[in-house]
C-alpha cells in the first residue's frame, strides 16, 4: 500500500469505516511512515474538534411553537390521498403483493410446462391434421410489384404434392 | 357507511397528529442542534427546524415506521437547507484570513486570541466559534456530511441514505471536508488537542 492510497483512505480509517484487512494494512503503513502518521493525527484532531462542539439548545418553547404551526397546516385532499396510498403500498401491500404476484407467475409457468411445451403441442396437432387444415395456417405475404398482379387461371394456386411426402407447391404462374 | 368511513379516517388522522406531536417533543432539540451547525445562527436554525418538521408532517403518511424518525427528518432537513441556499442570493464566502475592506482601509478579520481568556469555558466557546465559522466556509455538501458524521455520529451508510447519495461519495466528501476544515483551522491546531 502506497502513501497516496493511504492518505485517501485516512478519514475512513479514522472513522473505522474500512474492512478489517484495509484497517490492518493502513495501520502497518502508518507505523512505517511518519508523514502519513502526521496526516492521520491532524485529521483525527480535526474530527475530535467537531465532535466536541457543544450542543446548542433552542429556546424553551420551540416545540410548542412548532406544534402550534402544525395546526395551521392544511394538507390538500389529493396530497393526503396520495400520501395514504403511498403509505399503504409501502407498509402493507408491497411485500404481500410482490410475494403473491411472484408465486402466481411461478405456478402458472411451471404447471403449463412453459412456452416451449405449448409450441411443441401446437406443432404436433398441426402435423396430424388434414392437409386442407394445414394450408389454412399458411400465410402468404406476396411482394406486390408496382403494377397490380392478377391471377386468372382455373388451376388452383397451391397444389398438394404427395410425391415427396406431405408437402405443397405453388402452381406454375405466368404474368401477363 | 360513508359516515363510518369518515369517522375512521378522522380517528386515524387524530392518531397520526398525536404521534407526530410526540415526535416533535422528542426530537426537536437534536434537530435544532444540527440545524444550528448547518445554518450558523439561531434565527435560521429555528426556521430550518420548523420547516423540516412541517414538511415531515405533510408527508408523515410516507414515513416507514421501521426506520428511525431522526434519519428521515434529517433527510428532509438536508433538502430544506439546500432548497433555502438555492433560493437565497449567494452568501459571500470569506476566508478567516482574508482582510475585510472598511471605510478606514483593510482590517484583519480577527477572533480574539484564546490566550487572552483565562477561563477554560471562554476558551472553549471561542474555539467553538472558530470551528463554526470554518464549517460555514465549507461547500454545503461537505458541511452537511461533516455535521452528520462528526456531530450526529451517523455511519457512512446512514449519511448516504440521508443525503441521497452513495457511500463512495460520502467517503470522498468527508475526507475533503475534513482536510479543508483542518486547513482553515491550521493556526489554532495546537488548541485542537
Amino acid at each position: 500500500m502506497n502513501c497516496r492510497h493511504v492518505v485517501n483512505s485516512i478519514s475512513a480509517y479514522v472513522d473505522g469505516e474500512l474492512t478489517g484487512a484495509e484497517m490492518l494494512a493502513i495501520r502497518r503503513h502508518l507505523g512505517e511512515c511518519p508523514e502519513c502518521m502526521e496526516e492521520c493525527e491532524s485529521l483525527r484532531r480535526t474530527k475530535r474538534a467537531v465532535v466536541r462542539l457543544r450542543t446548542v439548545s433552542p429556546r424553551a418553547d420551540l416545540a410548542a411553537c412548532i406544534v402550534r404551526k402544525l395546526d395551521q397546516v392544511s394538507i390538500p385532499p389529493y396530497q393526503r390521498a396520495l400520501t395514504q396510498a403511498y403509505g399503504f403500498v409501502g407498509r402493507k401491500l408491497s411485500p404481500v403483493a410482490a410475494a403473491l404476484a411472484v408465486s402466481g407467475i411461478a405456478i402458472a409457468v411451471l404447471s403449463s410446462g412453459g412456452q416451449d411445451r405449448i409450441l411443441t403441442q401446437k406443432a404436433e396437432i398441426m402435423a396430424s391434421a388434414p392437409l386442407s387444415l394445414q394450408l389454412q395456417s399458411v400465410s402468404f405475404v406476396p411482394q406486390v410489384p408496382d403494377s397490380p398482379l392478377m391471377y386468372s387461371s382455373s388451376k388452383p394456386l397451391v397444389v398438394a404434392d404427395h410425391s415427396g411426402g406431405d408437402s405443397f407447391r405453388l402452381a406454375d404462374l405466368s404474368v401477363r | 357507511m360513508v359516515e363510518f368511513a369518515d369517522t375512521v379516517v378522522e380517528v386515524a388522522r387524530h392518531e397520526d397528529r398525536r404521534e407526530f406531536d410526540g415526535l416533535v417533543e422528542r426530537y426537536h432539540k437534536q434537530a435544532y442542534n444540527i440545524a444550528y451547525r448547518m445554518a450558523g445562527n439561531h434565527a435560521d436554525a429555528e426556521d430550518l427546524t420548523q420547516e423540516a418538521f412541517i414538511r415531515a408532517f405533510r408527508f408523515f403518511g410516507q414515513y416507514r415506521r421501521e426506520l428511525p424518525f431522526d434519519s428521515w427528518l434529517y433527510k428532509i432537513m438536508s433538502n430544506v437547507f439546500i432548497d433555502r441556499l438555492r433560493r437565497r442570493p449567494k452568501a459571500k464566502i470569506r476566508s478567516l484570513d482574508q482582510p475585510v475592506v472598511t471605510a478606514e482601509g483593510e482590517v484583519q478579520f480577527d477572533v480574539a486570541d484564546p490566550s487572552e481568556g483565562p477561563e477554560d469555558i471562554v476558551l472553549s466557546m471561542e474555539m467553538d466559534g472558530r470551528i463554526q465559522a470554518a464549517l460555514e466556509n465549507l461547500p454545503e455538501a461537505f458541511r452537511i456530511t461533516v455535521i452528520y458524521a462528526d456531530i450526529e455520529g451517523l455511519s457512512y451508510e446512514e449519511i448516504a441514505e440521508v443525503t441521497n447519495t452513495n457511500i463512495g461519495t460520502v467517503r470522498s466528501r468527508l475526507h475533503r471536508g475534513r482536510r479543508l476544515l483542518r486547513d482553515k483551522l491550521k493556526k489554532y491546531e495546537d488548541q485542537l488537542l
